[in-house]
């Protein structure tokens, strides 16, 4: 007898179960993309305990003939595709033909379908993977799926499901993202008999949102649209002000299947910076269509991740897309409760005027153009001053940042910043990556006003700094550099980051004592700044107290 | 003082006359134990008399107890000041409390009307008037022979009845207005005069004639509504304002939803919270009253949908109307209670903030007039937002009079906001220089008299005065007058403290009168407001009842229904709206189609199948859709339905001392006399109430009178007697169907899914396995149920040879052997055995 052997295939599924329902909100996609696929209007899901002891979906799709459905347990039998070509070019959520029988392997279930022109319907109940009630029933076109007890013939996964609590919000988040990608379709969520989610049919993105996130919420979205070819990026993303603690909405949707990829959410949050700090995320919802065969799904059996044939011309959409949004004057933060300025208000805007793009941040302050006077500094680090209705309390160093940054990039954007030769212009060992980093940003640490010469593979001579920089140690300002610029993004951020980079070290410091004029003229500067609320990096640079309250908890009623 | 209170009794017979005795309202004699009893308080006794009190401050807690049990209270307080003398207090009742015409919101249920039924019986009519005075809302109408008028005003469960007390000994009509759990109020039948009472209305709505209100030609009902007039003039005095329209009761207006149908399909409170998303308590006011009366006009159905699916197809700006609408508090109730002078200070802080968001709600509402894909543009929400609206001075007058939070009291001051009123002002002012002169008085006089012990303070009952040690009182000023004499110190005043002492007290009484004064010119000016203050009222319960149907319509997904004048019943895939709403419930959806050549439904299936749903659930659908919400279903046309007719389950009314078969066939029998064309009737298992055969036979014999004689009325008639799916093979317009289920090795699968054709058997055996019921009991009752099964095929077998045969069983052994018997040839030995025999057998 051979040591080797053919795996049963109920033993192969339940090892395929392993990667494509690695958790009970796994299943729950992989049932909800199939009623999906099946051009189903109204999906409604059922769960008890985060969907481990029951979860139940029933759609109103095209629903299965009893031959089809026998076929749909079968591992590797799928409608979706059926030549090598359809991998190559995948128009549905599903295509692999594993998830089904992976499910039903590790599950007590139960199949009712009709199809949708009608005929017999089927009713299939099993275990394990094995059928134990075959029969023809009467019926509602469409599918309904019911699993019990996932895992329960797989101790070892079972031991590691994390709680009803951890399931349901991992059920929440990709029932989430599935809503957003298909906004046509009702769908409905209960998790033990209380309803979690209720998305009613949507005209389209933006009253799906609102659906999910408040209809006020979704009105104040702005859109993202932008395309070159047959590539194309829409969306809705947020206003800096309606920024979120956590990423649960960042969503990202290539061809109606959301899609974890990391890269392109960075070049989202990318196309924020400067406007939000750096523990906050926008609402971001990017829909992104490419041809299907330039886009690679098959890249894990979740199908949670794609590979892109183009994915640095999708990221340059992306971002300047994102960016053009937060460029339109309807990003202005409501101040009080006046609706936010509307498409007629843009128009009687003078032609030449910009409009103040970073206004926005403004959100809290925007009456007060000014810190007010400058009362004095605290532990050598606080600038303090006060107008009539406020005491604002400045971070020196945050502060000079921000006004340093905004001056270099308007001067940046004109000429190259003025320079400072260097005496000893040593070669410096940067190490082959640094090497390669700092070739690459050559032409734009020389509009900064560095003079960078490349000796050999893995030593830079710096020959001139920025004026601002003068007196830095060459050695160090390099090292940092490098640390900065390493994670490549696009031109303008670069840029950015270089600037910042420029700004923070050429700030003043935290505890130095200032002299009078000084704290003066960068409480000056920064009241004047476009963006005075955070600094390049996402800092705040100021916290207020209101007077208001102060008389309030000191009992001042008059 | 009890000659006093009898005095006062006599005039509040049927009232609990709560007598004020100082702190208590005191009841006396009859009402002191009826009010013990109702309040579970303690029963004393006075002078022999027994006594039961409830302390002043918490009445209204009690009160409110007192009305929601039927009781009619009459309060009586104290009308002057307790001197110091033993002299008897004047007391007279200053307000008269009775079911139906509450008007305190702390005893009303907010989404629910409070009515006020009047009637007076004229020749051959009865004159009917309908009111809710804490909404303003008043209906009348005239009833004739049939009485369905009557009814229709009963379902709206009128909490009071006020009669001529003429009608005292209509045992008929007290009859059917006791068994709906009125309290009756008798009066005077002078009230309801038929001479004065056309003037009394016209005087009252200020119109030259009656025909204004379309409602010229109804005598009596015209009495019945003076009669209500002259009762709330009674007990509520004169401020009736708010009643600014007569509207007429018409019984063809609405569909007809017996009290039975009401309760069978669980409209209140199951329907009702389920597609209740109202934001105000005016919102949910009218939902209750389009739940409760289905139009019947398609064109107003129709006007409800257009502009349902106008707020469905917009969500944002719904969701806009909808958070503004939350802001709104009872207009109606406030208002009313403005109008009649019963506002608190904090009702119209209440009324204040209600009209804050209106400004905004007409905006926010304006946005959805346009018209959308070339339609016309949307009637009701237009009227919606021409109505809504009050004038701007009574809002500035509210915002600028009243005080942030009031207090409830209205004679303790604090109602009026400070600097509003110029003279209030200047009392304040008044008062305050006083008493800062009293306050600065200490420091002069000290510096004056070089008294170091010399102290200002304030005292109860001696009033301001100046104290000084006993040690230094020799050398107090001349101008000094000894007063009191403490403890270690003398007390004095001069003449300047008390000049300004009568200035601080003077001023804060007069302040307070002022306040309470002011507060009542802001309550006129609101009074004066009540006919605009009511029509925005109106519009905001109408935009918020629309809203709400939207809401429930978008985010369940629902449909609009095609409801016209045609005689189709289609609905496709419908689902019951109240299981459907129950998260994480699966609800099966089901068919149903009927129309001319097809009225009844014979709808077999097992127990548990889920036959009494697609019955309950066909119902709501009509209901729902001659509301002009949209349903559970993907596609829906119906033909309107004017009654719905129930006869469901197996209540026994056992306290009514009937049997179940007795409810069953008097409510079977009231169907067959009352049923229309345009009728739905839902009959679950009609005849089980007794034997077999018998059952089966009531049956067969009523679904052919409803469909020979029912000119066309949809009949759905749930059953498990699979012998009645014979009928359709005899009556043209008898439909068969079934509720799916399969077996499964002996198992019973119930797939609640209705299909055409008649079941082949009950599965009761198998329901019973699924209740639990011992195997050896379900292996007994199998035998049992192939032996019947034989003899019940070939006892069906003769009766239909014989086509009456149902009704006409074959003889029993034992008749005919009584036929035959020879009586002359018997002794009376032998017949007393045969008879012994007979009995014997014809014992079951």
């Amino acid at each position: 007898v051979s040591r080797i052997h053919r795996l049963p295939d109920h033993l192969i599924n339940k090892i395929a179960a392993g990667e494509v329902v690695e958790r009970p909100a796994a299943a729950m996609k992989e049932l909800v993309e199939n009623a999906l696929d099946a051009a189903a209007t109204t999906v409604t899901v059922d769960l008890r305990d985060g969907g481990a002891s029951l979860m139940r979906v029933t759609d109103d799709g095209i629903g299965m003939t009893a031959d089809e459905v026998e076929l749909a347990l079968a591992r590797h039998a799928t409608s979706k595709i059926a030549r090598d070509e359809d991998l190559d070019a995948i128009t549905t959520l599903g295509f692999r033909g594993e998830a089904l029988p992976a499910i039903c392997a590790v599950s007590r279930f139960t199949i009712q379908t009709r199809p949708r022109e009608g005929g017999a319907g089927t009713r299939l109940v099993g275990e394990g993977g094995t059928v134990v009630q075959r029969l023809e029933v009467p019926g509602v076109a469409g599918t309904t799926v019911e699993i019990a007890d996932l895992f329960y013939n797989t101790p070892a996964r079972l031991k590691f499901l994390r709680t009803a609590a951890a399931e349901l919000t991992a059920t929440l988040r990709l029932l989430t993202a599935l809503a957003l990608a298909h906004p046509e379709v009702q769908l409905r969520a209960t998790g033990n008999g209380r309803a979690l989610l209720n998305a009613p049919r949507a005209s389209g993105l933006r009253d799906r949102s609102g659906a999910l996130l408040g209809y006020e919420t979704a009105g104040r979205l702005l859109d993202v649209a932008r395309a070159s070819g047959s590539t194309r990026v829409t969306g809705l993303v947020s206003p800096p002000d309606l920024a979120r603690g956590s990423r649960d909405w960042l969503v990202l949707v290539v061809n109606g299947r959301p899609v974890r990829d990391a890269v392109l959410l960075q070049t989202v949050l990318d196309a924020y910076r400067p406007l939000l700090p750096r523990d906050r995320y926008p609402v971001a919802v990017i829909a992104v269509d490419v041809p299907p065969a330039d886009v690679d799904v098959n890249v894990h059996p979740t199908k949670a991740w794609a590979r892109f044939r183009n994915a640095r011309l999708l990221q340059e959409l992306i971002f300047t897309a994102v960016q053009d949004a937060l460029r339109q004057p309807t990003v202005m933060a409501v101040l009080g409760e006046g609706p936010p300025a509307s498409a007629s208000d843009v128009a009687a805007r003078p032609a030449g005027e910009q409009p103040a793009l970073f206004a926005e941040t403004a959100a809290p302050y925007a009456a007060t153009s000014t810190f007010g006077r400058v009362l004095g500094q605290v532990q050598d680090t606080f600038i303090v001053s006060t107008t009539e209705s406020e005491v604002f309390f400045i971070d020196q160093h945050v502060a000079q940042e921000r006004v340093l940054f905004e001056r270099l990039k308007a001067d940046a954007e004109a000429a190259p910043l003025p320079s400072q030769e260097l005496l000893f212009a040593d070669p410096l060992d940067v190490g082959p990556a640094g090497r390669v980093a700092l070739e690459r940003w050559l032409p734009t640490l020389a509009r900064l006003g560095f003079a960078l010469e490349v000796v050999d593979a893995q030593r830079v001579a710096l020959r001139a700094v920025p004026v601002l920089l003068r007196g830095h140690d060459a050695r160090r300002l390099l090292d940092r550099l490098i640390g900065e610029l390493q994670p490549a993004k696009a031109e303008a951020v670069e840029l950015d980051r270089a600037l910042a980079f420029v700004a923070c070290r050429a700030a003043i410091k935290a505890n130095v004592p200032l002299a009078r004029e000084e704290m003066e003229r960068i409480v000056g500067d920064l009241g004047t700044a476009a963006t005075p609320y955070f600094c390049p990096h996402g800092r705040p640079t100021v916290s207020r107290v209101s007077l208001t309250d102060i008389r309030k908890e000191l009992k001042r009623t008059w | 003082m009890m000659r006093q209170y009898r005095e006062l009794k006599a005039r509040y017979p049927d009232h609990l006359l709560l007598f004020r005795l100082g702190d208590f309202y005191e009841l006396f004699l009859e009402d002191a134990e009826r009010g013990a009893r109702l309040l579970q308080i303690t029963l004393t006794s006075r002078q022999d008399a027994p006594m039961a009190g409830i302390p002043y401050h918490a009445a209204e807690n009690y009160i409110a107890r007192l009305i929601r049990a039927g009781q009619k209270v009459a309060i009586c307080e104290q009308l002057e000041a307790p001197g110091r003398g033993k002299k008897l207090l004047r007391r007279d009742v200053v307000r008269v409390i009775t079911p139906g015409t509450v008007t305190d919101t702390a005893y009303l249920e907010g989404g629910a009307n409070n009515f006020l039924l009047s009637l007076v019986r004229g020749r051959d009519r009865l004159g009917l008037a309908l009111a809710d005075v804490s909404t303003g809302e008043f209906w009348v109408g005239e009833a004739g022979a049939g009485g369905d008028l009557l009814e229709a005003a009963l379902r709206r469960r009128p909490s009071e009845v006020v009669l001529p007390s003429a009608l005292r000994d209509d045992a008929g009509l007290c009859g059917v207005l006791a068994a709906h759990g009125a309290v009756l109020t008798f009066c005077d039948p002078a009230m309801f005069a038929s001479r004065s009472a056309a003037d009394a209305l016209r005087a009252h709505f200020g119109v030259a004639t009656l025909d204004a209100f379309g409602i010229g030609d109804l005598d009596v009902g015209v009495q019945a509504a003076a009669g209500v007039l002259a009762y709330l003039r009674e007990t509520q005095g004169q401020g009736l304002g708010h009643l600014t329209r007569l509207q007429q009761l018409l019984p063809a207006e609405s569909m007809t939803i017996d009290e039975t149908a009401a309760e069978t399909l669980e409209l209140f409170p199951t329907l009702f919270s389920t597609v209740n998303r109202t934001m105000t308590p005016m919102g949910a006011r009218l939902l209750r009253q389009w739940l409760a009366q289905p139009l019947l006009d398609p064109t107003r159905i129709r006007a409800r949908q257009d502009a349902i699916e106008r707020l469905v197809r917009e969500p944002a700006p719904r969701e806009r109307l909808r958070r503004l609408l939350k802001g709104i508090g009872d207009v109606e109730r406030l208002t009313s209670r403005a109008a009649m002078g019963a506002a608190h200070a904090r009702d119209l802080v209440g009324l204040r903030a209600s009209l804050r968001p209106l400004d905004e709600l007409r905006d926010a509402l304006a946005s959805l007039l346009a018209p959308m894909d070339g339609g016309p543009e949307d009637s009701l929400l237009h009227g919606v937002h021409r109505d809504l609206g009050t004038s701007t001075s009574l809002r500035a007058l509210l915002e600028q009079a009243l005080a942030d939070e009031p207090p409830l009291l209205l004679h303790e001051g604090g109602l009026i906001r400070p600097g509003w009123d110029e003279g209030l002002t200047a009392v304040v002012d008044g008062a305050r220089e006083a008493r800062e002169w009293i306050a600065s008085l200490e420091d002069r006089e000290r510096a004056r008299t070089g008294l170091s012990t010399l102290r200002v303070r304030f005292n109860r009952v001696f009033g301001y005065g100046i104290e000084v040690s006993r040690a230094q009182a020799t050398r107090v000023p001349d101008d000094y007058v000894r007063r009191q004499t403490l403890t270690g110190a003398e007390r004095y005043v001069t003449a300047e403290l008390k000049e300004h002492e009568a200035k601080v007290l003077g001023a804060e009484e007069r302040a307070r009168r002022l306040e309470y004064e002011l507060f009542v010119g802001v309550r006129n000016a609101v009074a004066t407001e009540a006919p605009d203050l009511m029509r925005t009222a109106r519009a905001v319960a109408l935009l918020d009842a629309l809203a709400g149907l939207a809401e429930v319509a978008h985010t369940r997904g629902h449909v609009r229904p095609l409801v016209d004048d045609g005689t189709a019943l289609e609905i496709v895939d419908g689902r019951h709206p109240v299981l459907e709403a129950q998260a994480a419930r699966q609800v099966t959806p089901n068919d149903l189609a009927l129309d001319d050549a097809a009225t009844v439904v014979i709808l077999t299936g097992p127990n548990m199948s889920g036959k009494s749903v697609y019955l309950r659930q066909t119902a709501l659908l009509c209901l729902l859709a001659q509301v002009g919400a949209f349903l559970p279903a993907r596609r829906a046309r119906l033909g309107v339905v004017d009654r719905i007719f129930t006869r469901v389950g197996a209540q026994d009314s056992l306290a009514a001392g009937r049997s179940t078969f007795l409810v069953e066939m008097v409510e079977t029998a009231s169907i067959l006399h009352n049923v229309t064309p345009r009728s739905l009737v839902l009959l679950d298992e009609v005849g089980r109430g007794t034997s077999t055969f018998d059952g089966l036979a009531i049956a067969w014999a009523v679904v052919e009178a409803l469909h020979d004689r029912g000119g066309g009325a949809k009949v759905l008639f749930a059953t498990h007697y699979h012998e009645l799916t014979r009928l359709a093979e005899r009556l043209p317009r008898v439909r068969n169907f079934h509720v799916a289920v399969r077996e499964w090795n002996d198992e019973i699968v119930f797939l609640h899914k209705v299909l055409p054709g008649g079941a082949d058997r009950s599965y009761g055996i198998q329901v019973a396995r699924l209740a639990g019921l011992p195997r050896a009991v379900l292996e007994r009752a199998r035998g049992l149920l192939a032996e019947f099964e034989t003899a019940r095929a070939g006892q069906l077998e003769r009766a239909d040879a014989a086509q009456l045969g149902l009704f006409d069983p074959a003889p029993h052994p034992v008749l005919e052997e009584l036929e035959k018997l020879d009586v002359s040839r018997l002794t009376p030995l032998d017949a007393l055995n045969l008879v012994a025999e007979w009995q014997r057998r014809a014992r079951p």
